[in-house]
């Protein structure tokens, strides 16, 4: 079994803690899952094209829900990344809203460590769920306190965390 | 490629994950490791892989905990209560990490634990650690 690294608990109720904590572990997950290069950027990106939002709620002593917004065409690439084709190949294509899926179940994992109260915690996860993402919302989502915005390469991302 | 006289030369290992990316990239590490798996059985949720426990010898499972219709945690426990299934070698792949559910995993009595996001590495020597494997790529 690994060993568990203690590393400072964030609180939700600070946005810029918030922010970065959906900032790192969004960096890491990308570059382990798809060797992704991603960096934080600023609140003046467009919304993805063709995007999709997908939700994952997690209940503990810290409760809420994880929310990311990325175009079709990141899954596409992400899928393409981890499974070693081209983003248009049938694979790829498959498992593009599938890829983003897993990458809001990895990142959400991940931030349960810095949110728990005390060691031995317990958090219950809900399954990432996805609906169509309006480019009308793109403003407001990016209005939230907290939100982290994020460049994969050309690919905009947003995150945000409701409580 | 050295091999234990005592194990057998191939291995059945069983992939239970929702996400069909993640599965695709785990077969994708055995293959590429040299891992001799033959065959692959694969399972989107807990429930199946139970199933497929059922018609398959299986020498090696490798375990998602937060999953549809049947998470691995309650796959772990009705494995681990079919006599015939008692020590077959569970490792968790997951990207929950806190303390507490490392130690629930522990008292299942699971084999090996690793976190998401993953590299090939971490896989291939899980593995072959489980398995008792020691192949070199």
């Amino acid at each position: 079994m690994s060993n568990i690294t203690a590393e400072p608990r964030v609180e939700l109720t600070c946005p810029e803690s918030v922010k970065g904590l959906l900032e790192e572990k969004t960096i890491g997950a990308l570059q382990t899952m798809a060797f992704f290069c991603t960096d934080p950027t600023d609140s003046g990106a467009l919304s993805p094209e063709d995007a999709v939002l997908i939700s994952m709620g997690f209940t503990g002593t810290s409760s809420g829900t994880v929310e990311l917004v990325a175009g079709k065409y990141f899954g596409q690439r992400l899928a393409s990344n981890a499974l070693g084709c081209g983003p248009t190949d049938e694979e790829a294509l498959t498992q593009a809203d599938d890829s983003i899926r897993e990458l809001v179940n990895v990142v959400v994992g991940m931030m349960m460590p810095r949110l728990a109260i005390e060691p031995g915690e317990l958090f219950a996860l809900t399954l990432p769920s996805t609906r169509a993402f309006e480019e009308g919302e793109w403003e407001s989502f990016i209005a939230a306190p907290g939100v982290a915005i994020l460049d994969a390469e050309g690919d905009t991302l947003a995150l945000r965390i409701i409580r | 490629m050295s091999t234990p006289s005592n194990l057998p030369v191939t291995y059945s290992i069983l992939i239970v994950d929702d996400s069909a990316l993640t599965r695709s990239v785990i077969k994708r590490t055995i293959n590429m490791a040299g891992i001799d798996a033959t065959p692959i059985f694969e399972a989107g949720d807990g429930k199946a892989a139970v199933d497929v426990l059922k018609n398959q010898k299986i020498d090696l499972v490798l375990m998602d905990l937060n999953m549809p219709i049947m998470g691995g945690l309650e796959a772990t426990r009705r494995i681990r209560e079919q006599p015939e299934h008692k020590n077959v070698n569970i490792v968790i792949v997951s990207s929950e990490s806190t303390a507490g559910r490392i130690e629930q995993l522990k008292q299942q009595g699971v084999q090996g634990y690793i976190k998401k996001p993953f590299t090939p590495e971490q896989i291939k020597c899980t593995i072959e650690q489980v398995l008792g494997v020691n192949n070199h790529v």
